[in-house]
């Protein structure tokens, strides 16, 4: 299968993030536009547009670029980490832990704000951490964590979380559409406050992951044979569970669930790429925050009068793409 | 081959991005009509009224100390605020409200803002409104988002019965609408006289099904304006020594309890379909056929029609 | 020198998989065999450091194998497992340049040097052909090959392999192990072989390890190991050890059959 060049790719998925950008700050529910943007550089415009654009607008398509980047980074190392197609936050409970958090912030009405960030945020971070914690040592085998048992334990802490989730809700019926809503996952909620303090966490993780890009291939053999290649790797998988688990619980806290990114765009790209992680996780960070700003401007604009969660998109988009990836088989190359 | 089938879906995405971005100048001209309407309405409305407080401090129903000021642009995130206003004489110069006031008919006019996903922020900032009401819905965190982008937020819904004065007498306040609010007050305080002084001699146990069947069976419980004002009325709730304010409630306790009464919210269909229910045709009260609709929103929204609210249950209870 | 174990003891759930095994492999091409279960594999793992004998240890060139971390015994000792798979779709240039992780550090990109060895490596590998193709679509025989040559980019003085040609057709099985036994003559590596057949172990060892349920039962030349006697006690199966000319043959003896 001949190989896209990757620069041209790059060149591209920055090209779509520039296009999604442009689009996402000139639509939005008040119609402000082209027009109005022009009278604000003239300095003409009211501040109600002022607001719209520069702290509506303008931080939203900013989350919306870095949380993509950030899923699709986190995505991208664990399939590497765990050989598995399949992983993702969402499998391995990163995001429900997040949910969780953020659930009982949200319940227990706790807006506490610590330097601008609410306390569903704070929670959300929180908990994301415990969570992968939890099922890091849940699937600790004679001090050796397999694919397997970590997927397995992943997948029933999910579960549980939940199911606690669902408890709360029940207990809080008032705050039980909220709760669900941000579960969907959804942007629009974006402030400069929460992009600033997500940025440096999304930065360091995404550009530490990509350190280990090298190693990554070679985990991609088994421990003992990259063991044997020089790859320390329960050290490597260790750090890098760590990363990705910071990286992610830093999109989950700011954005609620947003599924399938982490797991079609670094799919995607393998296809079109290869598999070398060392191209893989650059463009997945741009390709993932091109995609989903995309997304969220497609949510905002897809019904009028009324506003998607971008979480919806995501899925929407995603489903399909798994059902053809399961179609296509192993010549994928995954 | 592939590149080129990328680099042309690439350029037709960016295209079709550009174009939408580009096209949406139409819709501005059509939004902006309607809030320029009621801002030329206002300024003759507030000549001729009791003079508007300037700057002062009030504690809404969160607790929360807020400044207010002026308030000739409101939005209403709330129903039970919606429906205040109205009452106070200002539902001209409400300029958005969420999806659920839908109460009274002038509501159809007004550009919605919200929905159960939470208010559209843009939309909000683009009607430039001094001050927004909300309910209990609004999350600490949007408050204080709106507050962020120098919007004025105040809570209004009330939880407990009592309260519920409280919050229309600190809106007549905010809108100098003083006198206007009393007599709202007045009237609500009246129906609450009129029911207990109407109250049966014998003390009726009394039902709300908020919903039955595959809904689950909600219930209201102590604390909840139904059980408090059907002690007014005179009925005994049977939920009285129950835990929260709103519950799922065993069928079996229900059948045990055996309500003289039962009401039944209008969300859930007819009275015919409640006494067809599983459980509920053995009532006692469905055989002697006490069962009686209620308009859902009257019941549970702290606002002038609670008044309404009262009398229906008063009426329901003295069949 | 070379690398040297002293009473290696491993147990998994109460089952003893090696049992006060000692050894010392100082050069050439050595073969280790035994039936299935008798904790071959697990020996070489012990070798490579892999795993912790629960006591005993393994030295090389004197040093405690579980000491030396793991990028330095990288570039002491390079592994052929068994032949395995894998469905990315790499190509086998970038596979065998794998090998020169040990020597780099984190982010260092491979360098001409790098890109030189590697296809030195591959060269004596003899799949100079197959550079630029994707692991996919390779054979067995192809596919040990360009571990082999990862192995070589290594640099290391010591080979491990694993069952390196148990399933793979006669020619590559003659071709790969003619290919580990002129490294062991030529460039003075020694191969710590884990062998299969009997045949071929007689034919391409310098010394023969034979072990038994954990333990070594016997050791030395391969005449002195594969002998008739010594085989039908660890394998529990009767050989015919032929010779023809200058060769050895140890191959199984067939039974009766009833036709004639």
């Amino acid at each position: 299968m001949p190989k896209v060049k990757s620069k041209s790719l790059f060149a591209i998925i920055l090209l779509l993030g520039a296009a999604g950008f442009i689009a996402s700050f000139f639509l939005g529910s008040s119609g402000v536009s082209l027009k109005e943007f022009l009278a604000l550089l003239q300095g003409q415009a009211s501040a109600a547009q002022e607001t719209i654009f520069l702290n509506l607008r303008l931080p939203r398509a900013l989350l919306a670029y870095i949380v993509g980047a950030a899923l699709s980074v986190a995505g991208c190392s664990l399939q590497g980490v765990f050989k598995n197609p399949m992983a993702d936050p969402f499998v391995l409970g990163i995001s429900s832990g997040a949910a969780l958090g953020a659930t009982i912030a949200m319940a227990a009405g706790l807006g506490i704000t610590a330097i601008g960030i609410g306390g569903t945020t704070f929670f959300a971070f929180v908990f994301a951490l415990m969570a992968i914690l939890a099922v890091y040592s849940l699937s600790r085998i004679r001090g050796k964590v397999s694919t397997f048992s970590l997927l397995l334990s992943g997948i029933a802490l999910s579960s549980l979380l939940s199911a606690i989730i669902y408890i709360i809700m029940l207990i809080n019926r008032d705050k039980m559409e909220h709760i669900i809503m941000w579960n969907m996952g959804s942007v629009a909620g974006a402030t400069w406050e929460k992009f600033f303090i997500v940025l440096p966490v999304i930065i360091f993780c995404s550009v530490a992951l990509m350190f280990y890009a090298k190693p990554m291939n070679i985990l991609l053999h088994g421990d003992e044979i990259s063991q044997s290649l020089g790859v320390d790797s329960h050290k490597v998988r260790r750090n890098m569970i760590i990363l990705t688990s910071l990286l992610a619980a830093a999109a989950v806290s700011v954005s609620g669930i947003i599924g399938f990114v982490g797991l079609m765009i670094p799919h995607l790209l393998r296809m079109i790429i290869g598999p070398d992680n060392r191209k893989l996780l650059p463009l997945s960070f741009f390709a993932g925050g091109a995609y989903l700003l995309i997304a969220d401007t497609i949510a905002k604009m897809i019904v009028p009068l009324t506003e998607i969660p971008v979480g919806i998109i995501t899925a929407i988009f995603g489903v399909p793409f798994f059902i053809y990836l399961l179609r296509r088989g192993r010549k994928a190359g995954i | 081959m592939k590149r080129k089938v990328l680099t042309i879906l690439a350029l037709a995405l960016v295209c079709a991005l550009l174009f939408a971005g580009c096209a949406q100048e139409a819709a501005p001209a059509g939004s902006a009509a309607p809030a320029e309407s009621t801002a030329a309405a206002a300024p003759s409305e507030t000549a001729s009224e009791a003079a508007a407080p300037q700057e002062s401090v009030i504690t809404d129903m969160l607790g929360r100390e807020v400044t207010v000021g002026a308030a000739d642009t409101i939005v209403s995130l709330a129903p039970s605020a919606t429906e205040i206003l109205f009452a106070l004489g200002v539902g001209d110069r409400v300029a958005g409200v969420d999806v659920y006031s839908y109460y009274p008919e002038e509501t159809k006019d007004i550009e919605v803002v919200g929905d159960f996903n939470g208010p559209d922020v843009e939309k909000i900032v683009a009607l430039e409104p001094d001050i927004i009401f909300c309910g209990n819905t609004l999350q600490t965190e949007q408050i204080s988002d709106l507050e962020n982008l120098g919007m004025t937020v105040v809570a209004t819904e009330a939880v407990a019965f009592e309260d519920i004065s409280k919050s229309i007498t600190m809106m007549g306040d905010i809108l100098g609408k003083q006198a206007e609010a009393q007599v709202v007050i007045a009237g609500i305080n009246a129906a609450i006289d009129e029911a207990t002084a109407n109250a049966p001699a014998e003390a009726p146990t009394v039902y709300y099904a908020m919903s039955y069947g595959d809904m689950g069976n909600w219930t209201s419980g102590p604390g909840s304006f139904i059980n408090t004002m059907i002690e007014i009325a005179g009925g005994v709730p049977v939920t009285k020594d129950a835990e929260a304010p709103w519950l799922e409630y065993p069928i079996e306790q229900l059948v045990s309890d055996d309500p003289d009464i039962i009401l039944v919210s209008s969300d859930m269909g007819s009275v015919d379909d409640i006494a067809m229910a599983q459980g509920y045709s053995d009532l006692t009260a469905v055989k002697d056929g006490k069962v009686y609709l209620m308009q859902a929103d009257i019941l549970s929204r702290p606002g002038p029609r609670i008044a309404d609210a009262i009398r229906a249950i008063s009426e329901a209870l003295n069949k | 020198m070379g690398i040297a174990g002293r009473n290696i003891c491993y147990e998994i759930d109460g089952n003893r998989i090696l049992n006060e095994v000692s050894f010392d492999f100082e050069s050439g091409f050595i073969g280790i065999i035994g039936p299935n279960g008798a904790g071959k594999t697990t020996l070489l793992r012990m070798i490579s450091g892999y795993l912790k004998p629960d006591s005993g240890s393994v030295a090389l060139d004197g040093e405690d194998i579980r000491a030396i971390d793991i990028r330095t015994r990288a570039r002491k000792m390079a592994l052929v497992p068994q032949n395995y798979a894998l469905e990315y779709d790499f190509t086998v240039t970038e596979t065998v340049l794998m090998g020169r992780n040990p020597h780099k550090r984190l982010f260092e990109a491979d360098t001409k040097e790098d890109f030189g060895l590697a296809m030195d490596a591959i060269r004596k590998a003899g799949i100079e052909h197959l550079k630029d193709r994707s692991i996919l679509g390779l054979s067995g025989g192809e596919w040990q090959r360009m571990v082999i040559a990862r192995a070589l980019c290594q640099q290391s003085g010591i080979l491990l392999l694993d069952e390196p040609v148990s399933s793979l057709d006669i020619r590559h099985q003659v071709g790969i192990l003619d290919m580990v036994w002129e490294l062991t003559r030529k460039h003075g590596l020694i191969a710590v072989c884990v062998m299969h057949d009997l045949n071929l172990t007689y034919n391409y060892c310098d010394r023969v390890f034979m072990m038994k349920e954990g333990r070594i039962h016997s050791q030395g030349t391969p005449g002195e190991v594969l002998t008739k006697e010594k085989v039908q006690e660890v394998y529990d199966a009767k050989v015919e050890v032929i010779r023809s000319g200058k060769n050895v043959y140890v191959l199984p003896a067939m039974l009766e059959h009833k036709d004639g």
